[in-house]
């Protein structure tokens, strides 16, 4: 995968200078949380909703070959084929491979993160295709040419303002007229995306859950833009990761319940389809040729290890709207298709770590990404582990490796300790200078401690510490 | 212990249990008032304090990864606060060092690990170890003013605090407790990681800020000092006059317009 | 052998080496029981489709559902011709009396068009419409449409997910429909701003006729 998340200063720094994207995130702060919140509040259940949520993503990942195979045997009897792709190249040549087969030119696509992941798009466009994304968001950056900044969200980072100088510049200006407000950008991506449907040879979407019960491939959107992917042209395609297996209908139901709920404040996103194979004898409509691709691009290698329970994400990006990072700098910051909490795991471990070192550090571990996500994910104890690693590949003779075992040193001889601290509360109380109502205060401090100065003041100590203090009172 | 000093139980009654206070680095540096604040709490309710010679719950080295270092700083916390009935922290997040992340830093099965686990269970941030555990209702203290109270990540999400500051806040006489939006958001503090990426840091702090400022209140009200120090920074450098104080400073009476925080 | 049957084999030999050595996987416990307190029938269906800018009335009778039909086109000022799918058991005589509707048994084919259909089943605890692809409606016309009027049997509508997949287990032991369809409200984006803006490529209306005998 394919990122720029060594840029991570650079990319966030940029991303706090942009006025309008700043806005958005604040949107998504006020708002996810609230919504979120109220969902929950009807049901009183919603606790042991998610420890059943994760329990069924559990269970299926110790059992997922078994699953993978079910579900396979289901889609073949239904007339479908299953295609298996262990990288995202593999999977991006399967699909091509099958739109030849199909003599298809245009491709129709509902948003899909694997896709993103494994940067289909540019990979068909590449082979000739011309592929256009359904859902509006995707359509915009589409357009645009941007990556997502969001998982669910992708054009969160665009204002109205922008989608509209976005579709004068790439639809027939005389035809639209000037948009000024969304309901008319919407009648105009309507019209644009009608045709666009109704000539498509391919259409690609992703899936939320396989169910190996009964080889469905359930999709959930709120615009209804699968469904017409699915449905209209001749070929449809569910590219999809392997870890989206789960064993039974009973299971998607426990899903969907907090699935849409952590994601949107929604009882149910407005469309779910179960798609289980291609146009039966007698139908009236449907895809002549229906094909999964199971990609697996790294998944395979996150089992059995200490970062399995991420593959029991679920991408509802309730981590993303109640991360206090994501919030402050948005999702391209991240380098990453996949952002915020469950990207500073995904990308690791996709992208390798040498590439995504900045993603795990940049947490206050608040822990208010475990404290939402509905499968339970443990997302700070995994970044932390993602630390660890860090920290261990970095040389021996780094600032930081230097700076914490003098920490663990120093804590280890309470004389060192109490003098280090000692001379810290004084040299700081030297640097102080008096502010309101008899506080002093620190406005700048050298060195490493210009990280604390350049964006706030530090009170000032009283020069004296507790333990001091406290053995000479009550000695 | 020869370097532990004890207070006597100054209630007169039968003492209720040996309190050993983990003061905290912070607050060792930076304000000792919080320290003195919570001895006092903690002996008005009943318990003997102690005061074992101490650094740093190892913390900084747990969360940038250094787990070895983590867990040697944690073996020397663990011998010397084992002794005691009661271990309590005016911090959440170091409390919850201590009570959740101690135990795992051992392998399972070894007697580091039991005696960590032993540890853990008798480990509270104090607030909650004044509710929960002593039950207290309410504080001998007054407040006119204000206050609007924000809960530290860890002992909210780690440890459950956040009804017991509440409910012993509200039995200050005068004061009136006023919440803000989203109390739980993360105040951008996070140890390092302000120092680390101090932009974003900056960029979330703000937006607690805001929330603070909204509110109207006269104090901002935490049970971490690592929160406090940021907040009550960014409030400073920006010119507010909202005051930044511990939940045991206002608990013990030492905060109010004729008491400077700052001595 | 093709890459793919390859791929096939490394992917499951991969998942099988990490699940090596593992602990047995405790059994699934038995299906999900909404606590009763959460349990509701047609009023919550009705009120939670509302939430989702769906609107819904009763009738008594399927032969009342065409009347219907005419009121809802009349009152929201649509055009009279409107795609009646074959999933709706009803003569066209009665179609007929009610003029001056338009019948046409589809393709939806014009966007603004107005689509009636039956539906397998409702959910309340979502508000969610059931719909089976069959060989009497496209699939794709119920995205297509502007407007959808869907007419549902009170009877069919279920407390839970857990009660409709109990149904679907008795109606097919074995070959599931091709495609099932829920709907809750009219398709809507949140692409261009708060609050989320209705029609996004499927109907901006969804009405519900709940067919009580």
């Amino acid at each position: 995968m394919e990122t720029t998340s060594r840029q991570f200063r650079q990319l966030s720094r940029h991303a706090l200078e942009q006025a309008t994207l700043q806005h958005s995130l604040d949107g998504v702060r006020e708002i996810m949380p609230r919504i979120r919140a109220a969902a929950l509040a009807e049901r009183g259940d919603f606790d042991a909703l998610c420890d059943r949520a994760r329990d069924i993503r559990e269970r299926t990942l110790r059992q997922l070959d078994s699953y993978l195979e079910a579900f396979e045997r289901r889609v073949q009897a239904a007339g479908g084929t299953v295609h298996w792709a262990a990288t995202g190249e593999e999977a991006c040549r399967i699909v091509a491979q099958i739109c030849r087969d199909a003599g298809a030119e245009r491709l129709i696509k509902s948003k899909s993160m694997v896709t993103e992941e494994i940067e289909l798009n540019a990979a068909l466009e590449r082979d000739g295709f011309t592929v256009t994304e359904t859902d509006l968001g995707e359509y915009i950056i589409q357009l645009r040419g941007e990556k997502p900044s969001h998982i669910l969200a992708p054009s969160l980072h665009v204002t109205l303002d922008e989608v509209a100088e976005t579709f004068h510049q790439h639809h027939d200006i005389e035809r639209s007229g000037p948009l000024t407000n969304a309901t008319e950008m919407l009648a105009e991506a309507r019209s644009i995306m009608r045709d666009k449907f109704l000539q498509a040879d391919v259409g690609i979407t992703g899936a939320n859950f396989l169910v190996a019960e009964t080889g469905a491939a359930v999709i959930v959107t709120n615009e209804g833009n699968a469904d017409l992917t699915a449905s209209l042209p001749d070929t449809h395609i569910v590219v999809t990761g392997i870890e989206k297996a789960v064993p039974t209908l009973d299971d998607v139901g426990v899903l969907l319940r907090v699935l849409a709920r952590s994601a949107i404040g929604e009882r149910l996103s407005n469309y779910t389809t179960f798609v289980h194979g291609p146009r039966r004898d007698g139908e009236a409509s449907g895809p002549a040729n229906y094909h999964v691709v199971l990609v697996d691009n790294g998944r395979s290698e996150m089992l059995g290890t200490e970062f399995q329970d991420m593959l029991r994400c679920i991408r509802c990006s309730a981590c993303l709207n109640h991360c206090p990072v994501y919030t402050a700098i948005g999702g391209h910051a991240y380098g990453s298709v996949y952002s915020g909490p469950m990207g500073a795991v995904l990308t690791p471990a996709f992208a390798g770590l040498p590439a995504a070192a900045h993603l795990p550090n940049a947490s206050t571990f608040c822990g208010r990404c475990e404290a939402v996500c509905p499968v339970r994910i443990p997302l700070p104890s995994l970044l932390r582990r993602w630390r660890q690693r860090e920290l261990n590949a970095r040389p021996v003779m780094d600032g930081q490796r230097f700076g914490l075992g003098l920490w663990r040193w120093l804590n280890h001889w309470p004389p060192a300790y109490s003098l280090a601290i000692r001379c810290a509360a004084r040299v700081l109380r030297r640097l102080s200078v008096p502010g309101r109502g008899g506080q002093r205060w620190i406005r700048r401090l050298p060195l490493l401690g210009a990280a604390w100065t350049d964006c706030r003041d530090l009170p000032a100590p009283p020069g004296r510490t507790f333990q001091d203090e406290w053995r000479r009172r009550r000695s | 212990m020869s370097d532990t000093t004890t207070a006597t139980n100054d209630s007169g009654a039968r003492p209720r249990g040996r309190v050993a206070l983990f003061v905290t680095c912070l607050v060792d540096l930076y304000r000792p008032e919080i320290g003195f604040a919570a001895v006092q709490l903690l002996e008005r309710a009943g318990f003997v304090v102690e005061v074992p010679r101490q650094g740093c719950c190892g913390q900084p080295n747990f969360n940038s990864g250094d787990r070895a270092g983590a867990g040697k700083i944690a073996s020397r916390v663990i011998d010397r606060f084992a002794p005691f009935d009661y271990v309590v922290a005016p911090s959440g997040s170091c409390a919850a060092m201590l009570r959740v992340h101690y135990p795992g830093l051992f392998s399972a099965g070894s007697e580091a690990r039991r005696a960590a686990a032993r540890l853990a269970e008798k480990t509270f941030e104090l607030t909650s170890f004044l509710y929960d555990i002593a039950g207290l209702r309410e504080v001998a203290a007054e407040l006119d003013g204000v206050v609007t109270y924000h809960d530290g990540c860890s002992g909210l999400r780690e440890l459950g605090v956040a009804r017991q500051p509440r409910e012993l806040l509200k039995s200050i006489s005068g004061i009136e407790l006023r919440e803000m939006n989203q109390p739980d958001a993360c105040c951008g503090f996070g140890g390092l990681f302000c120092m680390k990426y101090p932009e974003i840091s900056e960029r979330i702090t703000g937006s607690k800020v805001r929330d603070i400022l909204a509110t109207d209140a006269d104090y901002l009200v935490a049970g971490d000092l690592g929160c406090l120090l940021q907040m009550a920074g960014t409030l400073e450098r920006n010119g507010h006059a909202v005051k930044a104080v511990h939940v045991a400073e206002v608990l013990a009476g030492m905060i109010g317009p004729d008491r400077s925080a700052d001595h | 052998m093709s890459s793919s049957a390859a791929a096939r084999d490394s992917i499951l030999q991969a998942i099988r080496r990490a699940r090596a050595g593992a602990d047995a996987v405790p059994d699934a416990p038995p299906a999900y029981r909404t606590p009763a307190a959460l349990l509701g029938g047609i009023e919550q269906f009705c009120a939670y489709a509302g939430e989702e800018a769906a609107t819904s009335e009763h009738v008594g009778r399927m032969e009342d559902v065409p009347p219907a039909v005419l009121r809802y086109v009349t009152g929201q000022g649509l055009a009279m011709r409107v795609v009646v799918a074959a999933d709706l058991d009803l003569d066209a005589a009665v179609w007929a009396a009610a003029q001056p509707l338009q019948i046409t048994g589809g393709p939806v084919e014009r966007d603004g068009d107005t689509l009636v259909t039956g539906c397998y089943a409702g959910v309340a605890e979502a508000g969610a419409l059931i719909m089976l692809s069959s060989s009497g409606v496209p699939n794709e016309a119920k995205f297509l449409a502007a407007t959808h009027i869907a007419a549902v049997r009170a009877v069919d509508i279920l407390p839970t997910f857990e009660a409709l997949w109990t149904r679907l287990r008795g109606d097919f032991t074995d070959r599931w429909p091709r495609t099932m369809n829920w709907i809750v409200g009219p398709s809507r984006t949140a692409d261009l701003g708060v609050p989320s803006k209705l029609g996004a490529h499927g109907p901006a209306r969804v009405h519900i006729i709940i067919i009580d005998a």
